[in-house]
């Protein structure tokens, strides 16, 4: 069967995480978002899927290729334009993207699933399936209920008991939401929708396609289905989602390479005396990573890999990407460190790189000589006992 | 940089007008913050509540008053007010949230001198 992931967007809201990956390529516990999506598919008989790509596109097809890989074929969707500066993203919208698919190569010939790239999901594709087969539906979508409060981040659908939409409202206030049910993304077309999306032009599901469903009176269904949805909307999920996987152990989700110690997992040839060490799982840290003595990692925590997490540092619920020096002076607690920026749990950034890299910085970067402001910091950071690893 | 200077309570408030500390204005503030502790005056608020960034040199001023402080033997702190939640995320990285208290205004960190000490 056919499918479609949608990862031609900007990822604008999960900055400064989207600064160098586009937002399936986010690694979560080592594996890239979308990485998830192709698994979940191959699982429920997809093994055909067109990617849209857009923003840093090469990231997203040097990774998955054709798919042989992830035992699904695949191919893409570029949106934009070459120059002589690199690729320009141009998108399509979400319908736009889907158009431009079929009107090139007729791909999608029966029925036929959509996913968005930013979110983690473990949905029955099976049974959603047979709710659109049962229901003789033109389109499908994945509903779930939310808190009042977070409805303006989504679209808000209101349907009657059989499951068809009635309503649908893109993006509306807390106050105007006609319920609390959303749409996460997820959705069940049969080809003949595609023929509704206008040629040539930008188009959006959530803000065209959908409401146009409901006013042509065309059979739109919703289905709420009991599943795991890690969205990764905004910067901070991205923490509240790998904690989450942490935590729980979902069913979904291996831990990549082997326990070393009790909830201790860890890639290939780290740089480590355990017995100089406090660890305390769950926590996975990357291969080639030296963690010195006297360092302290709590969890639930990723340390990525090629990381140097000196003496004295301590890290507690914590993201730390790939290639980061941690300095003795560091107390990473409920973070994400990525490319020198250190976002908190509420989306709070700090630039690190620009004047603290003596904090913080890329292990590969040679040292640099400390200002005298930096070199009094650090000594006296040493003389009230900072290095000691206590909290 | 302007520093305004002012009392409230048993406490000296100084406000830095720059929304940026770094290189260019941290030598100013260090300026104020030793001068004020020659003079007696030990319990300091700094308010930050303009300010948006301070780099390592801006930190090694606040570093240096409570170490002038530490030496003078007559007691005293520097308490900071209205930090903002880009600049505790940054003491707190650096564990330097243990060393400045921080306060939700000038009022709170004024009143945590007491009476004066």
């Amino acid at each position: 069967m056919k499918a479609m992931i949608l990862a031609a967007g900007r990822g604008t809201r999960v900055r400064p995480l989207t600064d160098t990956v586009p937002k399936p390529m986010i690694p979560v516990i080592n594996k890239p978002l979308m990485e998830f999506l192709i698994d979940l598919l191959r699982q429920h008989g997809f093994d055909e899927i067109i990617v849209s790509t857009s923003y840093l596109a090469n990231e997203i097809e040097n990774y998955f290729r054709e798919g042989s890989r992830f035992g699904v074929q695949i191919a893409y969707s570029f949106e934009g334009y070459q120059t002589e500066s690199g690729l320009v993203p141009h998108g399509w919208g979400s319908a736009g993207g889907l158009r431009r698919i079929q009107d090139f190569g007729r791909f999608f010939d029966d029925t036929f699933v959509v996913l968005c790239g930013d979110a983690i999901i473990d949905l029955d594709l099976t049974a959603a399936l047979d709710f659109h087969r049962r229901n003789k539906a033109i389109a499908t979508i994945v509903l779930k209920d939310v808190p009042r409060e977070e409805v303006h981040n989504y679209g808000v659908v209101e349907t009657q008991p059989d499951g068809r939409i009635v309503r649908f409202q893109e993006k509306p206030s807390p106050e105007e939401a006609v319920s609390t049910t959303i749409n996460t993304g997820i959705y069940f077309f049969e080809p003949e929708v595609i023929d509704l999306i206008p040629q040539g032009v930008s188009y959006d599901f959530g803000k065209q396609l959908f409401p146009l469903l409901v006013e042509k009176g065309l059979p739109f269904f919703g289905v709420a289905l009991p599943f795991t949805w890690l969205d990764i909307g905004r910067t901070p999920d991205y923490w509240r989602a790998t904690q989450t996987i942490l935590r729980e152990q979902l069913d979904f989700f291996t831990m990549p390479g082997r326990q070393i110690a009790p909830g201790v997992w860890a890639g290939l040839n780290l740089a480590v005396d355990l017995s100089t060490v406090d660890l305390r799982g769950p926590v996975y840290i990357g291969s080639s990573t030296a963690i010195q003595p006297g360092a302290t990692i709590i969890g639930p925590s990723v340390i990525g890999r090629n990381c140097v997490i000196e003496a004295g540092a301590r890290i507690e619920a914590s993201i730390i990407g790939e290639y980061t020096r941690i300095s003795g002076s560091a107390h990473i607690s409920e973070k994400i460190i990525s490319g020198g920026f250190c976002v908190d749990r509420l989306g709070n950034t700090v630039d690190l790189a620009r004047d603290y890299a003596f904090v913080v910085n890329d292990a590969r970067e040679r040292r640099r000589r400390l200002t005298e402001d930096q070199r009094m910091l650090v000594e006296f950071l040493k003389a009230e006992g900072a290095g000691s690893g206590s909290a | 940089m302007r520093i305004d200077v002012s009392n409230v309570g048993a406490a000296t408030v100084v406000r830095p007008a720059d929304e940026r500390i770094d290189i260019e204005v941290a030598g100013d503030l260090r300026a104020e913050l030793l001068r004020l502790i020659e003079s007696g005056r030990s319990n300091l608020v700094v308010d930050l509540e303009g300010v948006s960034f301070i780099d390592s040199s801006g930190l090694g001023a606040l570093v240096s008053g409570i170490k002038a402080i530490r030496m003078s033997g007559v007691g005293g702190d520097i308490r900071l007010a209205n930090s903002r939640a880009s600049v505790i995320e940054l003491l707190e990285v650096i564990r330097l949230n243990r060393v400045f208290s921080t306060y939700p205004s000038v009022e709170l960190a004024a009143q945590s001198f007491g009476d004066g000490r």
